[in-house]
């Protein structure tokens, strides 16, 4: 009789909001910008950046400021 | 004399927040129950035992009109006018219907208003309700004597008006022209092209909205100063006065911008709305014209604020449908008709059927502004509703009568399915090639060759620059991104461009294309995420491992111990225990405890987020994972505040004020005292803290202390009280003390070996 499998402990964050960079440079430049750096709530990783959801907008259109085109995935 | 709209009085019937069956129920219970139940027993003679409660006799009014039997009696027993009323109610879908403005409809068409309304309401196929708040509707035939208030408003049942058709008018109509020449006719799109530029306009930027529902000042501006929206019609016979409040209401109407509910926004629709209306959008936008009371076309849009009934939306219906007698050779001189008019209701083409008082104020804007309250010169009004609006929306052409010169109408085919009167229109006609695209990026579109459908496509990914007899639109990066958002693939857009382009794509616009897609899958925003997070990267490494080859999406691995989930229905449950949850719309919880050391914090991980985390590491240094004692969960993480980690936090900008936030809201009481002493320490005004050695006295008892605290030759040369017999004594009043004692026949001994002096 084969072991049971064993379930793998996680936790669940629902309605994160955040950028996703292709490259890490890309995130650090979007953290030199000191606009916008005020709007990161913090870094996961070296291209993932943690944003408040109230703060979609003003992340958004500062983005957009610098440039960017960001695709938007709701 | 020169009139206005008066922003102080009359009537202005707003569109009905709710369903019209909700609508016509909520006027019904504005009514006596005498007058619901003489209603009732139109219907069929009912016993007394079965009349309804009061409470219920609306819903029982409404319910029995829903019956498809007794509906058709009412309907079979109208006179002609009834008939002709309730098909105007359903080509001008536009309730609540002013009374005052039904009633000069129907004098148009040659119906008489007052006894037709009655016989409508009498029979429930109309309510009626009045403005002021909480009044009752009693007499239905009182309530139309003398002369009509203006605040009255008539609500069809809705059944009524679905099993309504539309009735033309009888009787003798304007005489018929003979020879015509120079027939002119709008191809309809410039409405859509209009309406297309202001969706791209919206999507850039939403417009915002007072409490009032005016649009803000630079909103308006904005629009006003774009040429697509608010530039001259280039196959106007007649010019529209201030067309941007036009488009706006008409897109509103159609639902291509939306007013989102529960904020000051306004909104584009998803792309989506070009795919599935496009090809009905010409008579989606007639129907609306036909309702839109907000606009005129000899005024453009009533004042900010004005609550003024305008007249001419009330006469579009009228003019329309007498075109709608002739058959479809046949033409009507605009002075024939304005004559008949004339005829029918003396004055029907003056400003405002009520709140019209004070002189008129300009406008900004294109268009004509400030029109007199004086009926204009008729002709002008009937040439403004059908050579302006009627004619670019493509629902009437034009000609000149021979020999005498005269402007002469008729309805076009999409004027009479807007009427409901015949079948849909033709399509237009069209050529495959109707786009020359250019290497800068801009592209000329064929108007003749162009459909509603395909302004809809090219809408979707390239912006409107200009509009008139050529149409320009251009490539942007901007564009191109709002094609992605849209739902568009760079190829899809590449391949709209080939299909329709007269000549090869130039090479620089597909690399283009490519390069401002390829940027924006650069970065990507996830507005509502879904993330995993593992206890160790080996969790994850074998969570990714078996997860399931036919799932609708592969996570992405964001960080060691945290997988992105697209679509939260693909994660495998089965395989995961889920100790904890967080849903980011919901208020932070606290998951923070503190040590009694008062610089270690430990989070409980169960009810912790990645915001907190994120800030922890902000002003703190992890202490590292400390096993859980429950085996297979998450481990606890500790995290310890030093000076070295406050004094980064403060130099990243960091402020007491926001510790001060986050030690409550995440920890549910005051910052810690070693946290403050340690702020303090870092802070600018951190002071050497000094070290000195007091002189205590010591006494036998308390009640010796609290007589030198009071009495008169000791009280002043004693300092803080450390306790109930100790006091600290200044250095500088040991002698004063001394002498004080002495007074008192006491002594001092100093804590020296030396013998303490009696007094003398």
């Amino acid at each position: 009789m084969p072991p049971p499998t064993t379930r793998i402990p996680v936790k669940l964050h629902k309605n994160v909001s955040l950028i996703r960079t292709a490259e890490p440079i890309l995130a650090e430049e979007l953290l030199a910008r000191k606009t916008l750096a005020k709007l990161v709530t913090g870094r996961l990783s070296d291209t993932v950046l943690l944003i408040r959801p109230e703060e979609e907008d003003a992340v958004l259109d500062e983005l957009r400021r610098m440039g960017h085109t960001p695709r938007v995935v709701r | 004399m020169s009139m206005s709209i008066s922003t102080t009085s009359g009537p202005a019937p707003s569109p009905l927040p709710v369903s019209l069956a909700d609508a016509y129920r909520a006027a019904l219970r504005r009514y006596e129950g005498g007058t619901l139940v003489e209603i009732l027993m139109r219907f069929g003679p009912l016993p007394l035992e079965q009349v309804p409660k009061p409470p219920a006799l609306p819903d029982a009014v409404k319910d029995r009109l829903s019956d498809s039997r007794t509906l058709g009696e009412q309907l079979a027993s109208l006179d002609p006018g009834a008939r002709l009323a309730l098909g105007l109610l359903t080509i001008v879908d536009a309730a609540p219907w002013p009374v005052i403005g039904l009633a000069l409809t129907l004098r148009l068409v040659g119906v008489e208003p007052i006894g037709t309304i009655r016989t409508l309401l009498e029979r429930g196929l109309l309510a009626i309700q009045r403005g002021e708040p909480g009044a009752l509707v009693g007499d239905l035939a009182r309530l139309l004597d003398g002369e009509i208030a203006a605040d009255l408003t008539l609500i069809p049942h809705p059944d009524a008006l679905s099993a309504s058709r539309t009735v033309v008018p009888e009787g003798p109509g304007p005489n018929q022209c003979g020879q015509i020449r120079q027939v002119r006719e709008a191809d309809g799109l410039e409405p859509i092209l209009r309406l297309a530029a202001l969706w791209q306009r919206v999507s850039e930027t939403p417009l915002r909205q007072t409490q009032q529902g005016m649009l803000y000042k630079r909103d308006r501006d904005r629009l006003e100063d774009e040429p697509v929206l608010a530039g001259p019609i280039a196959d106007a016979l007649e010019p529209l006065p201030d067309m941007v409040p036009l488009w706006l209401a008409l897109a509103r109407g159609v639902g291509l911008v939306i007013d989102l509910p529960g904020t000051d926004r306004i909104e584009a629709a998803p792309a989506e709305f070009w795919s599935d209306n496009a090809f009905h959008l010409p008579q989606m936008i007639a129907a609306r014209w036909l309702g839109l009371r907000d606009w005129h076309e000899t005024g453009g849009a009533r004042d900010d604020g004005a609550s003024a009934l305008l007249a001419l939306p009330f006469v579009r219906p009228a003019v329309l449908l007498w075109l709608a007698t002739l058959d479809g050779e046949q033409w009507i001189a605009l002075d024939d008709l304005a004559a008949h008019l004339d005829a029918q209701a003396p004055g029907w083409d003056r400003l405002a059927l009520a709140g019209v008082e004070e002189p008129s104020r300009s406008r900004s804007g294109s268009g004509s502004k400030g029109r007199s309250n004086d009926p204009a010169p008729t002709s002008s009004a009937l040439e403004a509703i059908l050579l302006g609006s009627a004619y670019v929306l493509g629902l009437v052409r034009a000609a000149e009568e021979e020999p005498s010169g005269r402007q002469v109408v008729q309805l076009t085919p999409l004027g009479r399915y807007a009427l409901a009167l015949g079948p849909p229109p033709p399509p237009r006609p069209s050529f495959e090639h109707v786009l020359y695209v250019q290497p800068n990026f801009e592209m000329i579109a064929y108007r003749q060759g162009l459909t509603p459908p395909w302004i809809g496509q090219f809408s979707r990914f390239a912006h409107w620059e200009q509009l008139g007899a050529a149409l320009e639109l251009k490539l942007t990066a901007d564009s191109v991104y709002r094609g992605l958002e849209g739902g568009l693939t760079p190829e899809a857009m590449l391949k709209r461009m080939q299909r329709h382009s007269a000549r090869p794509l130039p090479a620089g616009v597909a690399e283009a294309l490519r390069t401002w897609s390829h940027r924006r899958e650069r970065i990507t925003y996830h507005a509502s995420a879904t993330l995993i997070e593992f206890a160790t990267a080996e969790d994850l490494e074998t969570a990714l491992t078996a997860w399931p080859e036919d799932a609708k999406t592969r996570p992405a691995q964001v960080a060691d111990r945290l997988l992105l989930v697209e679509d939260e229905s693909a994660i495998p449950f089965q395989r995961f225990r889920l100790t904890a949850s967080r849903d980011y719309r919901r208020l932070p919880e606290s998951c923070v405890t503190v040590d009694p050391d008062g610089v270690t914090l430990a989070l409980d991980v169960s009810r912790s987020d990645l915001f907190v985390e994120a800030e922890l590491t902000r002003f703190a240094d992890e202490l590292g994972f400390v096993d859980s004692h429950q085996a297979a969960s998450l481990p606890r993480r500790r995290f310890q505040v030093t000076p070295a980690s406050l004094s980064k936090a403060i130099g990243d900008g960091v402020s007491p004020a926001f510790l001060t936030r986050w030690f409550l809201e995440r920890t549910g009481s005051e910052i810690p005292p070693a946290v403050r002493l340690l702020l303090h320490a870092v802070g600018p005004s951190a002071e050497s803290l000094q070290a000195t050695r007091p002189l205590v006295l010591h006494v036998p008892s308390a009640d010796v202390l609290d007589g030198l605290a009071q009495h008169p030759a000791t009280r002043d040369s004693l300092g803080q009280r450390l306790g109930p017999t100790t006091v600290i004594v200044p250095d500088d009043a040991i002698d004063r003390l001394r002498r004080g004692l002495e007074s008192l026949g006491l002594s001092l001994s100093d804590g020296s070996n030396s013998p303490p002096r009696r007094p003398s």
